[in-house]
């Protein structure tokens, strides 16, 4: 239990701090930040308790494992967080109007490229995957290294371009 | 306990195979069923390998809640892989680019995928699972689930980044 217990305080501590700091000030790069933040709380903790626990390696590569595990399924939880995600766009607008309902019409007015597309490309040029000349947008090897494995696996299962 | 670390590796190993080939072979190409196949088959081979071997019950027990939640852990991350790539709109625009060789302007990035294609495919989507409904060219919420899960990310917002919208100030 106490692999448990452990784990779960080196994620809350980690989320605690990030909390505190975007309150404040957001990062340009959050999810580079908190890859950061949690690779510092990890790593001194780890320290820690592989001396509390008699240097028991199993133990502390146990928390090791769980720690990341919870950690990265809140990274991917944070993007969705991050971005507002159209499909939940729509529903609450459908659920805003009411008994009255939304046409096609209604629900895509005040959703423009504005909104759905060009903060996303922002997204991928201050993430450095992209590149912008001042004209053209460039996916760089940063960029196409990340895209591979989806492109694998999607012409693995013949899914299509998706989006 | 090497047993017991490596099982959540393994299950989730075997939860990736079984989706695979039940997406490839069996279910004829129904991608959300095939990951719920997937993930309950690792689940299945997680229990066998805790409860299967010959330590203390309690020790089997503490160290399988443990090892559920990075199995869950593991597969929410599989799960989102796999949605990323069928629904994500930096994935799409990142492969738009990645097609054209030469890179594209502004233009030609909304050209190629426009706030309509995004609207008309999650609309879509969104009828077909049956969330939304269209009656007389109108469309109405037709199950709480997603509106719960809005409303939830909504809550979450407010929390970490302390407004309800990217687009609030």
């Amino acid at each position: 239990m106490s692999i448990l217990l452990w784990g779960i305080a080196f994620f809350a501590i980690t989320f605690l701090i990030h909390l505190f700091i975007w309150r404040f000030r957001r990062p340009k790069n959050p999810v580079r930040a908190l890859i950061f933040l949690f690779s510092c709380v990890i790593s001194f903790g780890l320290i820690i308790l592989y001396y509390l626990w008699a240097e028991d390696l199993f133990g502390v590569l146990y928390i090791a494992i769980f720690s990341c595990s919870v950690f990265i399924s809140y990274l991917l939880t944070y993007s969705a967080i991050e971005a507002d995600s159209p499909s939940l766009v729509v529903v609450l607008r459908i659920y805003n109007a009411g008994r009255s309902g939304m046409s096609f019409k209604d629900i895509e007015s005040h959703l423009g490229d504005d909104l759905l597309v060009l903060p996303r490309v922002k997204d991928l040029v201050d993430a450095g995957l992209v590149d912008f000349d001042g004209n053209r947008y460039k996916i760089n090897k940063k960029g196409t290294m990340f895209l591979y494995p989806f492109i694998l696996y999607r012409n693995f299962l013949r899914l299509g371009k998706g989006g | 306990m090497l047993n017991f670390i490596m099982a959540p590796v393994i299950s989730l190993f075997l939860n990736i195979s079984i989706q695979i080939i039940s997406y490839k072979y069996i279910l004829k190409r129904r991608l959300l069923f095939s990951e719920y196949i997937g993930c309950a088959c690792g689940l299945i081979i997680l229990a066998t390998l805790h409860f299967g071997t010959s330590s203390l019950m309690e020790e089997k027990l503490s160290l399988f809640i443990v090892n559920l939640i990075i199995y869950g852990c593991f597969s929410y991350a599989y799960f989102t892989f796999i949605n990323m790539g069928e629904t994500a709109r930096r994935i799409r625009i990142l492969r738009e680019l990645y097609s054209s060789g030469t890179g594209l302007t502004k233009e030609e990035i909304v050209e190629h995928y426009s706030s309509r294609d995004i609207i008309s495919v999650r609309i879509n989507r969104l009828l077909s699972n049956k969330q939304i409904k269209l009656c007389e060219g109108r469309y109405y919420l037709d199950s709480p689930l997603m509106l719960f899960i809005s409303k939830v990310i909504v809550y979450m917002k407010l929390v970490i980044l302390g407004k309800k919208s990217e687009f609030d100030r």
